[in-house]
């Protein structure tokens, strides 16, 4: 590996495969860490085990190899425990339910070769097929528990990092749409993800365009595919295709290649393109940020923008609370506002485009009449989904001088 | 500016004691509260190395607190230690600086009975009426020639402070020299009040024929008299408890 400090490290975890990559400052782009040097084997099983009676651990290959010798006690899967909530059983004591992960994610970084991962890993992201609000949740704990700062880590799923992949490449990549084949086997699905330049930002917006269920068959299953490239295709111009997962060879998709070729201008295939955007993730969203100008709109991506507008060092600027473009399960933030010459909260709220313009007036019934600034209001907004916010505030006095009533308030409010 | 002040400092678990008040401060925002309020206030027990240190340490105010360190360590005038520090943290915007500005040249300039004058004030607010007694004979005695006015206003806040601790003689004799340096109306309802209380009710026309009050000064204070002495008092539930907190804040507010 050619980075020693400032690393940003990408993680793309799977049930089954999971994989690690990390930003090469000099090549300038991300480079998957192979499980054996000197090959082109990425993914390595999401297995943990730990030695009987010992703090030792195996993941991988490794923990596959421990798990059949005397004293390997494999672990419950550290995916699926952090789908839940719920406590598992390790050598007959609970855990909770992100420590396996947390492990995983220790012992996977082995693969690095640095010591100390967390002061010299600048930036972590993961990234998995479905992101879930618990999985979320675990992983960020996960991260904490290893010593990486929420700040410097992120989560998403895999159309976020394909987002980020794509639109780290060279411009001739996302002129136009893009599409993303996934292969299961002998399932296909093909999802597009096409910019809106409607607004300001882009809006980067993905559709699911149908699967295929393909033949074992060799002809057949060129053919069947073939056909399902053209229909998921008809109508659009795609700049470039990506074709992942296992299922998909170029052993038997000769006329499926010369179908993707007509059907756009770039074709690409491997399995570790998700792992590298979850990298490109956090070159952009820690460093870079050049994106500025576009925002993705998963399925799960809050759409709009709430925040107030605060006094700070005499002048009048928006605050926001809320912002349009990420996942709601990870939005949320706090802040302490000294009220002056108010009884109540306004919020504003506007589309990410930032139509749509409004004002949400939150009385705080109830609060103490006290002196212009001499009251400190804690203020909150996390998303309850996509379209709902849930705006707190609590009433903390002033210190000494007033006291605190801690009178809660609370409004939801709608996209 | 009306609006929501943006915190950016946040809260401390560990404050920083204002000794004159008997408070800890827990944000940057209460401390510059405080020296908005009472800049009267802001002397050596506050502007100290023990202030900084704090600032440093609980904010990390680095560079304003080493800015105002090396205003302390240099004996600088209030307006050149604090007039920096607000604009450092963004407290006051322009007009407001400005304004603070007026009050603090007012203090630094308006003489020694002034300035204690003001910081009996500020004790008063904050009901430490002992140490605004003590303060306001301070100023007296730093009263110049030609500062009757002002002399005047002193023993008067003198009195009241003193009415509050319950030292009706001591206070009636403030109000009676405040009178004597500033015959106004309000000056002589004031020293009847306190005369009703303090003396005899009997004794109260004749004070105010000495004083020279008109017939509805004499009025109105023999109403005021007549309702506070009809006023009835709730007996709380838990007598002792309640009695127990009226001497713990009698103590404070005396100082004693």
């Amino acid at each position: 590996m050619n980075e020693v400090r400032n690393i940003l490290v990408g993680l793309d975890i799977g049930p089954d495969r999971s994989q690690i990559c990390y930003y090469d400052r000099k090549a300038k782009e991300p480079v998957s860490v192979p499980t054996r040097v000197g090959t082109n084997l990425f993914a390595f099983p999401t297995m943990l085990v730990k030695m009987s009676g010992r703090e030792e651990w195996h993941y991988g290959f490794e923990a596959e190899y421990f798990a059949a010798r005397p004293g390997g006690i494999r672990v419950p899967n550290p995916y699926e425990t952090a789908l839940g909530t719920e406590t598992v059983m390790i050598e007959g004591a609970p855990v909770e339910a992100y420590l396996p992960l947390a492990v995983f994610i220790r012992e996977s970084l082995r693969m690095l070769g640095v010591p100390r991962p967390a002061q010299v890993v600048s930036g972590i992201a993961v990234t998995s097929e479905k992101m879930t609000p618990c999985l979320a949740e675990n992983i960020l704990r996960a991260l904490k528990h290893l010593g990486f700062d929420r700040r410097i880590s992120i989560v998403c799923d895999h159309m976020e990092s394909f987002y980020y992949y794509c639109y780290s490449l060279r411009p001739e990549i996302w002129s136009k749409s893009l599409g993303l084949i996934r292969f299961r086997g002998d399932e296909a699905s093909f999802t597009a993800m096409r910019e809106s330049r409607g607004t300001k930002p882009f809006a980067a917006l993905t559709s699911d365009e149908g699967g295929a269920a393909l033949p074992k068959e060799a002809e057949a299953r060129d053919r069947d595919f073939s056909a399902a490239v053209e229909q998921w295709t008809e109508g659009s111009a795609y700049s470039a295709i990506f074709i992942t997962g296992s299922g998909f060879s170029t052993e038997w998709a000769k006329l499926s290649v010369r179908t993707l070729s007509r059907a756009a201008s770039h074709v690409f295939e491997g399995d570790n393109l998700f792992a590298k955007g979850a990298c490109y993730a956090l070159l952009e969203q820690l460093e870079k940020h050049a994106f500025d100008g576009r925002i993705f709109l998963g399925e799960e991506h809050t759409r709009f923008e709430l925040g107030v507008d605060v006094i700070e060092g005499g002048s009048q600027h928006f605050l926001p609370l809320i912002r349009a473009g990420r996942a709601y399960y990870l939005c949320g933030t706090e802040c302490d506002l000294i009220l002056d010459g108010r009884d109540d909260l306004m919020v504003t709220v506007c589309a990410y485009d930032g139509s749509r313009h409004r004002n949400v007036h939150i009385p705080l019934d109830g609060l103490p009449e006290r002196p212009p600034r001499a009251s400190r209001l804690r203020v909150s907004a996390t998303m309850e989904s996509p379209d709902t916010a849930l705006v707190r505030a609590e009433d903390l006095g002033f210190g000494e001088l007033y006291a605190a009533t801690h009178k809660v308030w609370e409004m939801r409010i709608e996209q | 500016m009306i609006g929501y002040h943006l915190s950016r400092t946040g809260v401390t678990a560990h404050p920083f004691y204002i000794s004159h008040i008997g408070i800890g401060l827990t944000s940057v925002e209460e401390l510059c509260y405080f020296i908005c309020q009472y800049p009267a206030l802001v002397d050596e027990t506050v502007l100290n190395q023990k202030l900084t240190r704090w600032l440093a340490e609980e904010f990390r105010l680095n560079a304003p607190a080493l800015a105002m360190e090396r205003g302390i360590r240099r004996s600088a005038g209030l307006e050149d230690i604090l007039l920096p520090f607000m604009r450092d943290v963004g407290y006051l915007d322009a007009g407001e600086q400005k304004a603070f500005r007026r009050i603090l040249e007012a203090l630094e300039t308006g003489g020694a009975a002034l300035r204690l004058k003001m910081k009996g004030d500020a004790l008063v607010r904050n009901r430490r009426f002992g140490e605004a007694a003590a303060a306001y004979t301070q100023a007296e005695n730093a009263v110049r020639q030609g500062e009757e006015k002002l002399h005047a206003s002193i023993l008067h806040n003198k009195g009241v402070a003193l009415m509050q601790l319950l030292s009706y003689e001591e206070a009636y004799r403030a109000f009676r020299a405040a009178l004597a340096l500033e015959d106004t109306p309000e000056r002589k309802r004031v020293l009847l009040i306190a005369a009703g209380i303090a003396k005899p009710r009997a004794l109260l026309l004749p004070e105010a024929d000495e004083i020279g009050a008109d017939p509805d000064t004499v009025k109105l204070v023999e109403e005021t008299l007549d309702a506070a002495a009809g006023a009835e008092i709730e007996i709380p539930e838990d007598l002792p408890a309640a009695l127990e907190s009226i001497r713990s804040d009698y103590h404070r507010e005396a100082g004693t």
